[in-house]
This record gives structure tokens, C-alpha cells and sequence, in this order.
């Protein structure tokens, strides 16, 4: 009781400091709102003290400065939180918060996606980000443990994925198994007959190669890595926000490079987070910004000013991923294949998997860029099923000719429209806005490696683990594509 | 259980808030009670846990979630466990307490209470929540560093004496081909007799017990000729580990995986690679969710096996308070 009558009367010492909801105007010339806030800050700099308010009450509002925002409080930001608060010399370092939007992540791609891993990539940067995400998940209760708490059950099915070739398919098959098998996977080449041999139930008609995953390679339910993640980086002292980032309010100086060009270098110094529900909002003071919103990514370095300069200049260079529709349906069919039935993507791009014991099967397949769906709803489109999925899948795995759909729905994709692999580092311009986005689908899959990279970005300024330098945003000005074939 | 399992969450969050905050009262609980935001914070993710399980992801797995940690050496809070005691306790209030069978069942409930000097500690200071992560963290170092390969003896002595010492050091068994067991004995020392069997392949090990996990499999993968292997109540052994035995396919006849703790129906489908096993024993594994189902399965995965264990029956346990007339009923008919 006496505590709290001194802190009230402390407190009275500090009414100059109180923030009030208003909206400050930034006008060219100090109005008399602006010069009342400019003593407030003054003042506040003065007292002693944390930003300790006994009248109003701002436990709800993110902290007033952080070292590092995060935007987006998907697998991929939190992994970035994780990696950033693991890797810092000392404990509690670098204050982080976490922004995020939706924390029930309803529309989150996280929770939505079918949950796969796979080394069986083209690229050997994305075959190491998944062969390390892979060791992680294996002691995921060593990464992520929680003293008092109860392990974390991931429920990884580790049988591997098996994709088919047609003839014209097959020697990029060959090449790239080539690559993943120099680059430590486990993985193996098939021939039809072999695979007759394996798993009955496939049909191998006109199939002329197949690989196969042998270890490391299966799929897991990511909202057990979502949730292990939050809590372990809860424990170590993350901030989290339900909110939205509305603006970003940077400096901007000009300069010229050796070409005698003018360029704007610009920085990020605040950030405002916007609650949730209300018109209120948070600046935030933070010497780095992670870009990790996903499928809505885009966007936020369009807050930011990216892309918006002329046409084929660096700063004209959007950040091209954008969302991405895509359906998986859950069907039951008695008789499809059994216990050992592993991931199988057809050489027509859709793809199945068995879903617990009792004959349940998940599936899909993505679209040509003709029939892309629109991606303001989630609603799922039941007749691509009848149309697209069904009869591939039924050709493949005859038994499926009769099956009953359960249920179905639909998720985003974070789809770099450039060559479908993520974006990772600072952007040039913009210089403390990082990525951590674009993955076109994997992003799940690669999260712990990615997480890892970036936060070895802002920590050392270069990566460590795995070069992930190929991935650096200039090359969309560049213009060098490094594509990944292998995108399911 | 998906509904707490959310509403757990944003407890331990507020922690790192709170800190500078109120020093002397860290629980959760407290701070909640004083703040209308926060209660109205936690109301907001009850319900929003209620009605978020329909749309991502159709199917839950209720059963799992029920295993003992022996890493940590915590247990958890068996939730639909709990209540169904609750309801039997309800029924059966009073005189009947005494029942041996339902005394039993009530015991892990007894222990979630108490607690061990530490873990009440670290409610209270942070230093000591510090210190049992690092001794928890310890823990783990060890065992990697058990189970570390040996690819120094590797070089000198050859994957045959490899194996064998790596086993006998964890305190397994081994037996090379028209050989007697090597064990330790009672002093728990090991002959090193073997030495010279350079070039006879181990055609058996029995690692029953033993600290061995994924990486420690690295020394038993290139044991070409290994027909029988054990690895009963191993306690770090899990799905990852059955995924990797495949390079044993052409060789191994016998496996028995009884009594692990981690292993699920999930790693039991990935031995469709041992094509040559006769014997498999899946018996007593407490996350496999549907025992008698998965061993159906797991025999029509393995036409040329025999799977012992699993008893289909074990789906069929029944309340305590049916039991008694279950066995009445065989005995007059």
C-alpha cells in the first residue's frame, strides 16, 4: 500500500510525460502539438526511470524501442526471433518484437500448409537450408525445450518423397539428383519396373524415372513447430504485438554512386504498430526491420518505398511475391494405398499423401499461371478437384477412381513471381529492411536454416552456416534468375 | 486438449514483460488477476482457441499428447486423462476409494504436485529457471557425446570392432558369427578379447536399454551382416532412428523395438525398406495411438513377417468399472 501511495506520487512528477492518444501532425513548420511532444521527449530523456506511466495504463502496446521489428509472426519470423536471441552474445541483448497481424493465424500459411519436407530440390543453396532445417526438427526438443514444459510431439512421418518423371523430364531428374546427392541427401533414382516392385498401387504409365527420398525426407504438422517456437521464444523474452505495421517513417539522403547517378538511401527509424481493433497505435524506435509477412510481403516493403521510383532503376525494383492461391483437398478412399505410401508428386504437378491411419488422403496441385484463382478469399474452388487433381491422380494410382472428398480447403503461398525462390539479406536502398520471405511454398521446410541466415546477416554481417548470397534481392534488378524447377 | 494447449501459450509471455515490472510476484496468475487487459487478453484466447480447430487442419491426434518425457524427466499433464478420473471419482465416491486398480490410476495426479526443491524454486527466481536449463542442456551434451561417431577406431580396427565397442561401452550386448555373447560384466567392464575378430561380422546386437539415438547410429549402419537387432526400452530411440535403419535392409531378420517411448505408428511405417525381416516386436509402445490397428498395418506392410507385441485387444480396455463383469462373463459360458 505504501509502495504504490509513493509510486502515485512519484507519478505526479512525471504527468508531463503522459502520452495521450492524438495523432501528431508532421507539418513543415513545429505547431504548438509538435512543440508540447518535442518537451515531452525532452523531458523524458531526463527522468530517470523506465517508461513506467501509473495513469495510463500501456501494458497492451508493443515497447516504445526495440533493436529489431519483426513484421509477420509466422514460422519463418519467429524462427528469425529465435535465431536472433540464440546466436546473441549476451543474454538479453537485442530487445525483438514480433509483430503480428492475426494470432490465430487463420489465414497464415503456416498453419495451412501440408507440412512436407524435402531435400529433392534443384538448387544446392535450398537442398542445405532444408538438409539443416531437417536436423533441427530431428532435436527439435533440444532447440526449442522449455524448462517445466511439456516436450514437443512433432509428429514427423518420415516417409519420404517419391517424384515421377515423364520421358522429357528425366534427364533434368538425373541432374538434379546428381546435385542433391552431392549435397549430402539421401536420395534415389528408380526405374518404372523397380517401383512396380515397391508400391503396386502406382500405375507407371508413362513414367520413365522416379526418385526417391530415403531419409530426411516426410512431412510434420507445423503448427507443433509454430507453437514450439512461440513458446520457446516467449521464454526468451520476445516481445510479441497483435497489431499491424501502418507506416514506416524513415530518412532519406541522397547520394551518388560511381556511375554519377543519384541514388536515395534511405533508413528506417520508426515504425508505427497499429492495435488491433482500434485506431490506436505504437511508434516503435528500432535499428532494424525483418520482412517475414509472408504472402503479404509485397506490401510491406511498399510501405517501405520500395518500388516506387522510376522503371528499371533499383529503386523502381518491386519486391515481386505476392499471395498466392492454393487448394488441398482431404479425401477418404478405403482401398488407396497403404502404411507405406509415401509423398508422391506426379510429373503433372499434383500430389498426394496419406493423412493418419484410416485411409484419408490429402492432396493438390498448383495451377498454371492461366488458371490462377484470385487470392482476396480463401474460398476453395471443389471443381479444380474434378477437373485438374482427380484425373491425374486417378490415372497414377488407379485405385483412387473412387473416392469420396471429405473436406477441403485453401492457403497461401508467399509466390515469388521472379524464379520462385525466397529472398533473403537487406535490401540495398532501404538499407535496415531485411528479408526473410518469397519461398514460394517451401518456406515452411526451410524456416530454421532461413531463420538462422538472417539473423547471421544482422548479427556477423555475412552469412556463416550456409551462402545463402545468391539470394539477395538485387538480382531482381540484376535481372539474374536462379531458378528452382522443382516447386510443388 | 487443443483448447489449453493454445490457452498455455500466452502465459509464460507476459513473463519477460513483467520482469522489471512486479519482482515479487512472478506467477502469471497474479499479474492476470490485477489487469482487466490481460483477463480480457486470455478471454479473448479461450475463445479464439474454441473456435479455431475446424478449418486448417481436419485431424487432430488426441492420444499422443499423453507420453512421459524422459529427457526432461517431467510428466505431463494428462489431460483427458485427468478427466476421465474425474468422472470416475464421481460415480464412485465414497467407499469404494479403496480399489486397487483406480488407487493406481490416481497416482500421477498425486505426483503433478510435488515438486522437486529446484522446480519450485525456479517459480520464484529466474537464476534458478537459468540453471536448470544449462543442467538440462548438460544432459543433452552428454549423450551426444555418447553417441558420437567413431571414426577414429573406424580407421584402425574396422566397422565390426567399431560397433562392438560402441554397444559394450553403452552397456550393450554384441555377438559376432559363430560366437558367444559379449557382455559387460558385473563390474561393468568388457573384455577386449574381440580385438582380433578384424574380419568376423557381428551377426547380432542386443542394445536393450542403452542411451542410443540417432546419431550413435552411425557406428551400427555399416554392420552389413547384422541379422538381429535389439532395441528394447531405449529411451532416445525414435521415428528418425526407424527411417535410417533401411541401409540393414538386405541383412536384418529380427527387430524388436519393445517398450521405446518415442517410437509411433509414424516411424513403424517408414521399415517398409527391411523387406527381409521375419520378426518384428512392436509391443508396448505407449505413443503408438491405435496399437491394434497399426499392427493389422504394419503385418500387411510386411507380408513375410511375423509381428509380435501389440495385442489387439489392448484398444478394447475398458472402464474400471466394467472390468470385473467382462471377467465374469467368460466363466459361466
Amino acid at each position: 500500500m505504501f509502495r504504490r501511495m509513493l509510486r502515485l506520487g512519484w507519478g505526479r512528477g512525471q504527468d508531463l510525460s503522459v502520452r495521450r492518444l492524438s495523432i501528431r501532425k508532421r507539418g513543415s513548420t513545429l505547431d504548438w502539438n509538435g512543440r508540447v511532444s518535442e518537451f515531452k521527449k525532452k523531458i523524458r530523456s531526463i527522468l530517470p526511470g523506465e517508461d513506467r506511466n501509473p495513469l495510463y495504463d500501456t501494458s497492451h502496446l508493443p515497447p516504445e524501442r526495440c533493436d529489431v521489428v519483426i513484421v509477420g509472426g509466422g514460422v519463418l519470423g519467429l524462427s528469425v526471433a529465435y535465431w536472433l536471441k540464440k546466436l546473441e552474445k549476451r543474454q538479453g541483448a537485442i530487445r525483438v518484437l514480433v509483430v503480428e497481424r492475426d494470432h490465430t493465424y487463420s489465414q497464415a500459411s503456416t498453419g495451412l500448409s501440408v507440412g512436407g519436407i524435402r531435400q529433392q530440390f534443384s538448387l544446392p543453396e535450398n537442398i542445405q537450408l532444408s538438409l539443416f532445417s531437417a536436423s533441427f526438427l530431428r532435436n527439435i526438443n533440444e532447440h526449442l525445450a522449455v524448462v517445466d514444459d511439456p516436450p514437443l510431439d512433432l509428429k514427423f512421418n518420415p516417409l519420404g518423397y517419391l517424384l515421377l518423371a515423364s520421358e522429357k523430364g528425366a534427364a533434368t531428374m538425373e541432374n538434379n539428383v546428381k546435385v542433391q546427392r552431392q549435397e549430402g541427401a539421401k536420395v534415389c533414382l528408380m526405374s518404372p519396373e523397380q517401383l512396380r516392385n515397391k508400391f503396386p498401387w502406382i500405375n507407371t504409365e508413362g513414367v520413365a524415372l522416379a526418385s526417391y527420398g530415403m531419409e530426411n525426407e516426410g512431412w510434420f504438422d507445423p503448427w507443433c513447430l509454430l507453437q514450439g517456437l512461440r513458446r520457446k521464444v516467449q521464454s526468451m523474452g520476445v516481445f510479441f504485438c497483435q497489431g499491424e505495421v501502418t507506416r514506416f517513417i524513415s530518412s532519406s539522403s541522397s547520394m551518388k554512386n560511381t556511375s554519377g547517378e543519384e541514388v536515395n538511401l534511405k533508413r528506417i527509424y520508426e515504425v508505427h504498430v497499429k492495435m488491433d481493433h482500434s485506431l490506436e497505435y505504437q511508434p516503435v524506435e528500432c535499428a532494424l526491420v525483418i520482412n517475414a509477412a509472408g504472402a503479404w510481403s509485397g506490401q510491406i516493403a511498399e510501405l517501405a518505398g520500395i518500388g516506387k521510383g522510376p522503371l528499371g532503376t533499383l529503386q523502381g525494383t518491386k519486391l515481386p511475391v505476392e499471395p498466392r492461391k492454393r487448394y488441398v483437398y482431404l479425401w477418404h478412399c478405403p482401398q488407396g494405398p497403404g502404411l507405406e505410401a509415401p509423398l508422391v508428386s506426379d510429373s503433372s504437378g499434383a500430389y498426394f499423401r496419406r493423412e493418419g491411419l484410416g485411409n484419408n488422403y490429402i492432396g493438390g496441385r498448383s495451377p498454371t499461371e492461366e488458371e490462377e484463382p484470385d487470392p482476396k478469399n480463401l474460398e476453395v474452388d471443389h471443381g479444380f478437384f474434378q477437373d485438374k487433381v482427380w484425373p491425374p491422380l486417378a490415372q497414377r494410382v488407379p485405385a483412387f477412381e473412387t473416392l469420396k472428398v471429405r473436406s477441403a480447403w485453401a492457403g497461401y503461398y508467399d509466390y515469388n513471381t521472379f524464379d520462385q525462390n525466397g529472398v533473403v539479406g537487406p535490401h540495398p536502398l532501404v538499407m535496415n529492411m531485411y528479408f526473410a520471405t518469397g519461398f514460394s511454398g517451401h518456406g515452411l521446410q526451410q524456416a530454421p536454416g532461413v531463420g538462422r541466415a538472417v539473423a547471421e546477416m544482422v548479427l556477423e554481417g555475412h552469412f556463416q552456416t550456409i551462402d545463402l548470397s545468391s539470394f539477395f534481392f538485387s538480382r531482381f534488378y540484376l535481372g539474374e534468375k536462379i531458378q528452382e524447377h522443382i516447386i510443388i | 486438449q487443443l483448447h489449453i494447449h493454445l490457452a498455455q501459450v500466452p502465459l509464460p509471455a507476459e513473463r519477460g514483460c513483467h520482469r522489471h515490472a512486479t519482482p515479487e510476484g512472478k506467477g502469471p496468475l497474479q499479474d492476470l488477476g490485477e489487469n482487466p487487459v490481460f483477463q480480457s487478453l486470455v478471454l479473448y484466447f479461450h475463445s479464439s482457441s474454441l473456435t479455431f480447430s475446424p478449418p486448417p487442419r481436419p485431424i487432430w491426434d488426441l492420444s499422443s499428447d499423453c507420453s512421459e518425457c524422459p529427457l526432461v524427466g517431467l510428466e505431463r499433464k494428462n489431460i483427458l486423462g485427468e478427466q476421465s478420473l474425474h468422472l470416475v471419482a464421481a460415480i464412485w465416491n465414497g467407499s469404494t476409494r479403496s480399489i486397487h486398480g483406480l488407487g493406481g490410476a490416481v497416482a500421477p495426479e498425486g505426483n503433478q504436485k510435488k515438486k522437486t526443491l529446484l522446480q519450485f524454486l525456479a517459480g520464484y527466481f529466474y537464476d534458478v529457471e537459468y540453471l536448470r536449463e544449462y543442467l538440462l542442456q548438460n544432459q543433452m551434451l552428454l549423450l551426444h557425446k555418447k553417441n558420437r561417431s567413431l571414426a577414429h577406431i573406424s580407421e584402425n580396427y574396422g566397422p565390426y570392432i567399431t560397433g562392438a565397442f560402441f554397444i559394450l561401452h553403452l552397456g550393450g550386448a554384441v555377438r559376432f558369427q559363430n560366437k558367444e555373447w559379449i557382455r559387460l560384466n558385473k563390474r561393468g567392464q568388457f573384455p577386449l578379447e574381440f580385438l582380433k575378430f578384424q574380419k568376423v561380422p557381428i551377426e547380432a546386437v542386443d542394445a536393450s536399454g542403452c542411451d542410443i539415438n540417432y546419431e550413435g547410429l552411425d557406428n551400427l549402419l555399416p554392420l552389413k551382416e547384422l541379422q538381429s537387432l535389439s532395441l528394447q526400452r531405449c529411451p532416445y530411440v525414435d521415428d528418425w532412428c526407424l527411417n535410417r535403419l533401411y541401409p540393414l535392409a538386405n541383412s536384418l531378420q529380427e527387430l524388436s523395438l519393445a517398450g521405446c517411448p518415442r517410437i509411433s505408428e509414424r516411424g513403424l511405417a517408414s521399415l517398409h525398406h527391411l523387406q527381409n525381416l521375419r520378426r518384428l516386436d512392436i509391443s508396448d509402445l505407449p505413443a503408438v495411438s491405435n496399437p491394434g490397428l497399426t499392427q493389422i498395418l504394419v503385418e500387411e506392410m510386411l507380408p513375410n513377417c511375423k509381428v509380435v507385441g501389440a495385442d489387439w485387444a489392448q484398444d478394447l480396455k475398458l472402464e474400471p468399472e466394467d472390468q470385473p463383469q467382462d471377467r465374469a462373463n467368460p466363466v459361466p459360458t
